[in-house]
């Protein structure tokens, strides 16, 4: 399992934690039933606030990624991955769609909307 | 208490040294009175403890620590009441031979007491630096005091009058040690307030 | 449970005060405070340890009021480092030992001298030849040694190069990872406590003026650098702390809430917030 947190982010980490955690379950990187570390043992080592890993793993149970049995840990919870990611797309399709918006007010054409698209790819893959 | 009390010994190894070499040479040394420098010297012990104390701040540090007030101030009167014993024991030893030496001796003990009771509760409330000044005082008078006064017991042939003084003295330094631990307390507890 | 519980203090001496100081440290969490020389830092630390005694309000440590009898008894839970109280300097380290195993009823001997181990501590060597970093690491070993659930850390890294206090956070991250271990860390060096904590206290002439988690507190500001024009199209109930630089340049700490979201803004240290505060405090 990797987790990379950065610094100078201005996400708040403890969405970092979550939606790398989501995106390994949503992967299929985890599978349900999968332990995950304790809270205590995930901030210890990352070196950051137990408060800020408990955030992360609220955010996640409340979402229904995740269950915690109490004495037991945290686990990949049993969930319906295709509905998750069947609104997930949802998202991205109305994401798309302002963006196809705002492309249209700026006067950019289909291939220069997708190179511009490339270049925001290709950088987070460095 | 025993934590305490263990932690002045470490803390006095090199002045006990110093103290027995000391007492050697008062021994060989005619004319000078070994009891009467072995019980001040006995009786300066706790404070020279505190000196210590004092520079490292030790007493901050003892404040977190499990140990009550009570036992941070008595741990000092046991080490002393330690060497004092120790002084007169190491005094009769010496003097086994002479008579009236035993109750020389034990006249000693008390004196040195007493030295500690008045002593200690003025470095417990003014601390070593005002204290020394104190002490210097207190040893001057109750040591010249004690010794004429134990001179006086040894000249005394006739035991009765001698072993009279010698209880009175003893009550003197038991009550004074009383009251001086309380009053110790108390100065104690106020730098806490 | 919390491992700290300050309502409402008060205490006054000389010209000094704290004031209505209110601090809880949860268990299981580590708390910065934070404050310049004189701020009340070490004076908070002897009133929670009992070995002052507030004016009034209510102190408790591991639940355990300062005033009740039982406190002596708390006082075998918690391992405290002081800044410049030590042990005296004609000791050494198999001396404390000793002394240590006779004042803590869960003295660890072993551990302790894994400790002077590890910390490279020679234990026949009097205190009075040991450097300022090795009393630091002495007293670090001492209160690490007899089981501790909360450790009380006055200035503890002061003295210590980076990379032994690297360690020595290390080794206070550890601590923590254990179930129900508390820590409640003082210095003036912001970076080692915006590393190790979850909560931030900041202390202003006796008083708290900051006290939240770390990771929100960085979360809600944001600095903000640009030309006064730029500044001035801020809402005032955005900006936190303002600093007017040379050449027209404007820094300022800005509440993100009440700030455009298209504003960009970078990421706070813990330092620039309290300063900024201070700063405003100061102006207010």
């Amino acid at each position: 399992m990797e987790i990379i947190i950065r610094n100078f982010d201005n996400q708040p980490i403890y969405e970092q934690i979550a939606n790398q955690i989501k995106a390994m379950i949503l992967s299929g990187q985890l599978s349900p039933g999968d332990a995950l570390p304790s809270i205590r043992a995930l901030a210890r080592d990352l070196k950051i606030s137990v408060i800020t890993t408990k955030r992360a793993y609220d955010e996640l149970e409340a979402e229904g990624f995740l269950s915690t049995v109490a004495g037991k840990g945290s686990f990949v919870a049993e969930k319906d991955l295709r509905l998750v990611r069947e609104g997930q797309l949802r998202q991205l399709e109305a994401h798309l769609e302002q963006a196809r918006a705002l492309a249209a007010r700026c006067g950019l054409s289909l291939q220069e909307t997708l190179d511009m698209a490339r270049l925001i790819f290709e950088e987070e893959l460095q | 208490m025993k934590a305490l009390v263990w932690k002045d010994i470490y803390v006095l190894t090199r002045q006990m040294r110093i103290f027995l070499l000391l007492l050697v040479v008062f021994a060989v040394m005619p004319g000078y009175s070994m009891t009467t420098f072995a019980t001040v010297y006995a009786a300066m012990m706790p404070f020279t403890a505190i000196a210590y104390d004092e520079r490292s701040k030790w007493d901050s540090l003892a404040a977190m620590m499990p140990y009550s007030v009570k036992q941070i101030v008595t741990s000092k009167y046991v080490l002393g009441y330690g060497f004092v014993a120790g002084a007169a024991l190491i005094s009769a030893i010496a003097k086994v031979f002479v008579r009236g030496g035993l109750i020389l001796s034990l006249t000693s003990l008390c004196v040195g007491l007493l030295i500690m009771a008045l002593v200690l509760p003025l470095v417990f409330r003014f601390g070593v630096e005002k204290g020394r000044m104190a002490f210097v005082l207190i040893v001057v008078v109750v040591a010249v005091g004690g010794a004429s006064l134990a001179t006086g017991v040894a000249s005394a042939v006739s035991g009765t009058s001698a072993l009279q003084l010698t209880w009175w003295l003893a009550m003197a330094a038991i009550v004074s040690n009383i009251g001086s631990i309380w009053l110790s307390v108390r100065f104690y507890s106020r730098r806490m307030a | 449970m919390n491992a700290i519980e300050l309502s409402h203090v008060n205490k006054a001496f000389g010209d000094f005060s704290i004031q209505d100081l209110s601090l809880t440290v949860p268990e299981g969490t580590i708390c910065g405070l934070i404050g310049e020389n004189g701020a009340g830092k070490s004076t908070t630390i002897r009133l929670l340890m009992h070995a002052l005694r507030a004016d009034s309000g209510n102190l408790s440590v591991l639940g355990i009021d300062v005033n009740a009898p039982e406190f002596l008894a708390v006082k075998q839970d918690v391992g405290v480092v002081l800044d410049e109280a030590y042990f005296p300097e004609v000791m050494d380290a198999v001396q404390v030992g000793k002394i240590m195993a006779s004042t803590y009823t869960r003295w660890d001997a072993a551990q302790y001298a894994g400790f002077l181990d590890r910390f490279q501590l020679p234990r026949k060597k009097q205190f009075k030849d040991y450097s300022r970093g090795m009393t630091m690491k002495l007293a670090i070993a001492v209160a690490l040694s007899h089981a501790p659930r909360l450790l009380v850390l006055d200035e503890a890294t002061a003295g210590l190069d980076t990379i032994v206090r690297n360690e020595i956070l290390e080794l206070f991250r550890d601590f923590v990872s254990q179930p129900n271990h508390s820590i409640l860390i003082s210095s003036h060096i912001l970076s080692d406590l915006e590393k190790l904590c979850d909560y931030i206290a900041f202390l202003h002439q006796g008083k708290l003026v900051v006290s939240e988690e770390k990771d929100r507190l960085l979360e809600r500001y944001g600095l903000f650098s640009g030309t006064a024009e730029q500044f001035a199209a801020l809402r005032a109930e955005a900006v936190a702390g303002v600093e007017h630089l040379a050449y027209g340049g404007v820094r300022a700490l800005v509440r993100r809430a009440a700030a455009p979201a298209a504003l960009s803004l970078e990421k706070p240290t813990i330092e620039d917030i309290i300063l900024f505060l201070v700063k405003g405090e100061k102006a207010a």
